[in-house]
């Protein structure tokens, strides 16, 4: 092998390693995780499928962006005070400043209309999904505001549209599809949306009425199922 | 924002891409405009200068002369920014005339050159180059680089 062919060679594959760390390091927080820096544990899988292709705590990403949820400068501008350094030395806050995010895109996505998506079927790249909460909130990562790409998509319906792609050429569509079926009550404060579907079992009846809303105590109960029976 | 950015700018580092950045114009940054309501240089006009749920707007600016002629990168930081990007705008600028857009889009938002928060941070080499130069303009004029992000020149407002 020639000099320049190994240097080449090399750098090939410091380059494939440096892109497979990058990825492990980069897979995101568990559920486990950002419940217990403060997550609600019903929307927990939400975040963790968000902070996935996103970061941990502890990362930094080229553009500067932040964290489990990668705040970029500006966003980091808005929803933190202090040192860019005491915000990745601190979970709780990274949550604490995502679920105000969440909480806000969610209100942009009603005041400008996204919500008039859900329900809707989107299909994209040979998958489809049924748009709802969380898939607005995964999809508002593409921006919420009434001239982003999620606003373009409302209005057009086109998922190959240039002005529904970011600068790679990725489609909102792929992320509506990505974030569909989660639990966003959290951040949209509307438990109606979760979960409804039919009761087909006994552990399917809702908490809210009924006698799922009234249980009897353990002592007048015939049978008493504890947490870690099921 | 996403890990496959990362991947992208460190296979194009370390793969030989570097020679043919070497040939791109890189944007210097200017200057930035906090909590306004106009923008001076007349790249914003309209509801973009809203203020947003933070009740500020800030707009970054990055230039760069060249024998074609001067170009203008304007970013505005409001309600219509995502996670990870801002609405950004490439405009040629000439004496007495209203900027013409060249591109409108969402594009990475930049770290603040005067941002004292970020200051203590150790950068990497691919991290402290896009925080001086994040946007460039390919050699061929045709495309304006922001990190991973390309955008073809004259394609104008999405």
């Amino acid at each position: 092998m020639s000099r320049p062919r190994a240097v080449q060679s090399a750098l090939f594959n410091a380059g494939v390693v440096l892109c497979l760390s990058a990825t492990l390091a980069l897979a995101g927080e568990s559920a486990a995780s950002l419940t217990s820096a403060g997550i609600p544990a019903n929307c927990a899988n939400f975040a963790a499928k968000v902070s996935s292709s996103e970061g941990n705590f502890g990362s930094v990403n080229q553009a500067g962006c932040l964290g489990a949820f990668q705040f970029c400068p500006g966003t980091f501008e808005r929803y933190y005070s202090g040192s860019a350094q005491s915000f990745l030395n601190d979970p709780s806050a990274q949550v604490a400043a995502w679920t105000r995010y969440q909480q806000n895109e969610w209100s942009k996505a009603q005041s400008n209309g996204m919500t008039s998506l859900i329900g809707q079927q989107v299909c994209y790249g040979g998958r489809c999904a049924t748009v709802d909460q969380s898939a607005i909130l995964m999809a508002c990562q593409f921006g919420c505001g009434p001239r982003g790409k999620l606003a373009n998509y409302a209005a057009g319906g086109d998922c190959n549209a240039r002005n529904v792609k970011d600068g790679n050429g990725v489609s909102v569509c792929s992320y509506l599809i990505r974030g569909a079926g989660y639990d966003a009550s959290c951040f949209t404060g509307d438990q109606s949306a979760v979960c409804q579907q039919s009761p087909a079992g006994p552990g399917d009846f809702p908490t809210s009425t009924g006698i799922a809303a009234n249980p009897p105590t353990p002592s007048t109960a015939s049978i008493i199922v504890n947490p870690t029976d099921v | 924002m996403r890990s496959h950015m990362i991947c992208l700018l460190a296979a194009a580092g370390l793969l030989g891409a570097a020679p043919a950045a070497a040939a791109d114009a890189a944007f210097t940054y200017k200057t930035s405009y906090r909590n306004v309501t106009q923008d001076p240089d007349k790249v914003w006009t309209g509801d973009a200068l809203a203020a947003d749920s933070s009740g500020t707007v800030t707009i970054h600016e990055y230039e760069l002369r060249t024998p074609r002629g001067d170009y203008l990168i304007s970013q505005i930081w409001n309600d219509d920014c995502a996670a990870a990007t801002c609405p950004t705008r490439l405009v040629r600028v000439a004496p007495h005339q209203p900027p013409a857009i060249m591109v409108d889009d969402m594009m990475h938002q930049i770290v603040p050159p005067d941002d004292p928060r970020f200051a203590g941070l150790s950068k990497s080499g691919p991290q402290a180059a896009f925080a001086e130069h994040p946007f460039l303009l390919s050699e061929d004029g045709k495309t304006l680089v922001n990190g991973d992000f390309k955008f073809e020149i004259g394609s104008g407002k999405p």
